[in-house]
């Protein structure tokens, strides 16, 4: 099992919502954190949280926290991203690098523009590879046996009315990360991808204003990003390349209210269940070659997604 | 496949491109030439759209000569339109002069096929290699695809959009980082197309293509890495072969397309939530691929442990090493 004490961890888009949540949970685990973002007001927001979160580790003082202000979706500032987050570790390329800034504009495919096709894959796709690109040459220079994290989506798997300039670049995060994940063995660097279902999220409640009826309709609920991030976090520490949203452990924690009476199967909880059940049978019926989690589990819920 | 009883029993007469106007990206070369000369020899007007001018021109008069014994020949219509598509106004105004030899009426099918790939070791490409394959892959194919759907809504027409994608697009391996992302790209659209563009009755197919010996194909294995092309094999399919296994496919009205048992069997491995061409043989090609895809996994990643020392990398010197 993986462990992150002591090793730094590089967040994109770390000043909310999955990246915060992530990058809290890191301090906590007695990493180093450096997270990344645009706004430089969120950043120093989230790093009062981010240190909060270490507070009561007695190794706190030996832990750095650090924010870079950047423009993923540009090659220079992300390469200038990652030296500011090395220089404060004498030059040393992050440890593991979470590539999970991106945007999701839904829509009717015939009536939005152009650029907004483009500026979601600039950021989603490239912001991810530029970093990765100049990460994984560091790594491999440097001798640092690396762990590259992409987030990608459930949206990365599948795709339906309303999502078709998010989900390219979520497909094309997943093939990034399958082929990286056989390459980079070259240097011992392991990569991991999270398909994140839908995650209750600042950005998410943006998405809702403009995202068509029908998209609504087939999306379930969102968790958490708390609870994503501990499913994150969980499948890194597992080893597992497909990374999906515990159904067991988190879903369960996600739904309980409390007290007994609503532990098991309250009504809302049980349609919680049911969807993140769906969303890794499903991703399991996706999988091709890339690796199972465990190849026996992941046979029986292949045959029970051809049924659904 | 013609619209005789027998196709019509087994449904593989959903496609009649007998007085269709086919419009086919890339169609200079390759596939795209291939299927372009098919679709003439079937009776249909076919515009080709590509860079280059010379290419274009020898192109069409084979897609004329396929076309000859057509009774229809007299009244086909064969174009030619040079154009940058990874640009957008260019993209747009290439449709615009294919649609202006019919009247202004959109193509009714409309085969997105211009692509490349350069493969390579992932840390030694330049950016700009990934940025360029994206911007024709899958933007190239975007920008026909949207304004071509928006014209399809607007006029009526229930027309077809045909994707060309890759097995690159279901799965990926050493050497094709800058590849496979923009044909999954392409995957992850034409999905979303599907079920989207049911609202304006146009149809939607992918095609997974696997390694289809053509001049593009030559140019790719200059660059690949060994263990690339030991993973890939020396299994190819001529142009010919490929078209005709696409066109097969749109006749039986598959979303997903794939023309070898190996596409086959990815495809099956990774459907999700697409469409099935046959359920039951689906079913059992996934339960198969499942069994087989662990051991074959592993031997390709053991490829890659065992030739570590075929990929030096230069270490940096001006940090302390800790591992």
């Amino acid at each position: 099992d993986y462990s992150v004490y002591n090793q730094h961890i590089y967040i994109t888009g770390g000043s909310k919502g999955l990246g915060k949540e992530f990058a809290k949970l890191m301090a906590s685990k007695g990493a180093h954190v450096t997270i990344s973002a645009r706004g430089q007001g969120d950043l120093d927001l989230a790093l009062e949280e981010i240190k909060e979160a270490a507070q009561s580790r007695e190794d706190y003082e030996n832990l750095k926290f650090n924010v870079v202000s950047a423009d993923l979706s540009k090659y220079d500032d992300s390469i200038r991203a990652l030296d500011e987050a090395s220089s404060k570790h004498d030059g040393r390329v992050p440890d593991v690098i979470i590539c999970n800034a991106g945007i999701s504009l839904p829509g009717i495919f015939i009536e939005r523009p152009i650029d907004e096709y483009e500026k979601t894959m600039q950021l989603n796709y490239f912001g991810a590879l530029y970093t990765t690109h100049e990460a994984a040459k560091r790594m491999a220079q440097q001798g640092v046996k690396g762990k590259i994290v992409m987030v990608s989506s459930v949206a990365g798997l599948c795709g339906f009315l309303g999502y078709s300039s998010y989900a390219p670049t979520k497909h094309a995060l997943r093939g990034l990360a399958e082929c990286l994940r056989h390459e980079l063995i070259l240097y011992d660097i392991s990569v991991h991808c999270y398909f994140a279902g839908t995650i209750d999220t600042p950005s998410y409640k943006e998405e809702e204003k403009i995202k068509p009826k029908i998209t609504k309709d087939i999306e379930g609920n969102p968790i958490t990003p708390k609870d994503a991030a501990k499913a994150l976090y969980k499948g890194i520490c597992k080893g597992n390349f497909f990374i999906t949203s515990d159904i067991i452990g988190d879903a369960m924690r996600a739904s309980a209210l409390g007290t007994i009476n609503n532990f098991f199967f309250p009504e809302i909880g049980l349609k919680l269940k049911l969807e993140i059940l769906f969303t890794c049978i499903y991703c399991l019926h996706n999988i091709g070659i890339s690796p199972s989690n465990n190849a026996f589990f992941d046979g029986l819920l292949c045959g029970i997604t051809w049924v659904g | 496949m013609t619209n005789t009883l027998v196709n019509k029993l087994l449904r593989r007469n959903k496609f009649q491109p007998k007085g269709k106007h086919v419009y086919i990206t890339g169609g200079s070369k390759g596939l795209g030439k291939e299927f372009a000369k098919l679709m003439a020899s079937k009776g249909a007007h076919v515009t080709i759209c590509a860079r280059g001018k010379g290419d274009l021109d020898l192109a069409l008069e084979e897609i004329k000569a396929a076309a000859q014994s057509c009774e229809n020949y007299e009244n086909l219509k064969f174009n030619a339109v040079s154009a940058d598509l990874s640009k957008h106004d260019e993209s747009i105004r290439a449709l615009d002069e294919a649609s202006s030899k019919h009247d202004g009426r959109v193509p009714d099918v409309i085969i997105c096929n211009a692509g490349f790939a350069i493969p390579g070791v992932f840390i030694e490409r330049p950016m700009e290699e990934f940025e360029k394959t994206m911007q024709l892959n899958y933007f190239g194919a975007l920008y026909t695809i949207h304004e071509a759907a928006k014209c399809m809504a607007q006029q009526g027409v229930k027309g077809k959009i045909v994707i060309i994608s890759s097995v690159a697009g279901l799965c990926g391996f050493m050497g094709f980082t800058s590849y496979a992302p923009t044909k999954h790209a392409l995957r992850g659209l034409a999905e979303c197309l599907r079920h989207e563009l049911i609202l304006y009755d146009i149809s939607v197919h992918c095609y997974f293509a696997g390694t289809i010996d053509t001049p593009g194909y030559k140019e790719e294995m200059k660059t690949k890495p060994k263990i690339t092309k030991d993973i890939e094999g020396d299994d190819k399919m001529s142009p010919k072969e490929a078209a005709k296994a696409l066109y097969k496919g749109i006749c039986k009205g598959n979303f997903f397309i794939t023309s070898d048992i190996i596409g086959d069997a990815i495809r099956a491995s990774t459907l999700g939530i697409s469409p099935s061409n046959n359920a039951f043989l689906d079913a059992l090609l996934c339960g198969i691929t499942w069994v087989v895809t662990k051991p074959l996994r592993w031997y390709f990643d053991k490829m890659v442990r065992d030739n570590k020392a075929d990929y030096p990398v230069v270490p940096a010197d001006n940090v302390n090493k800790i591992n």
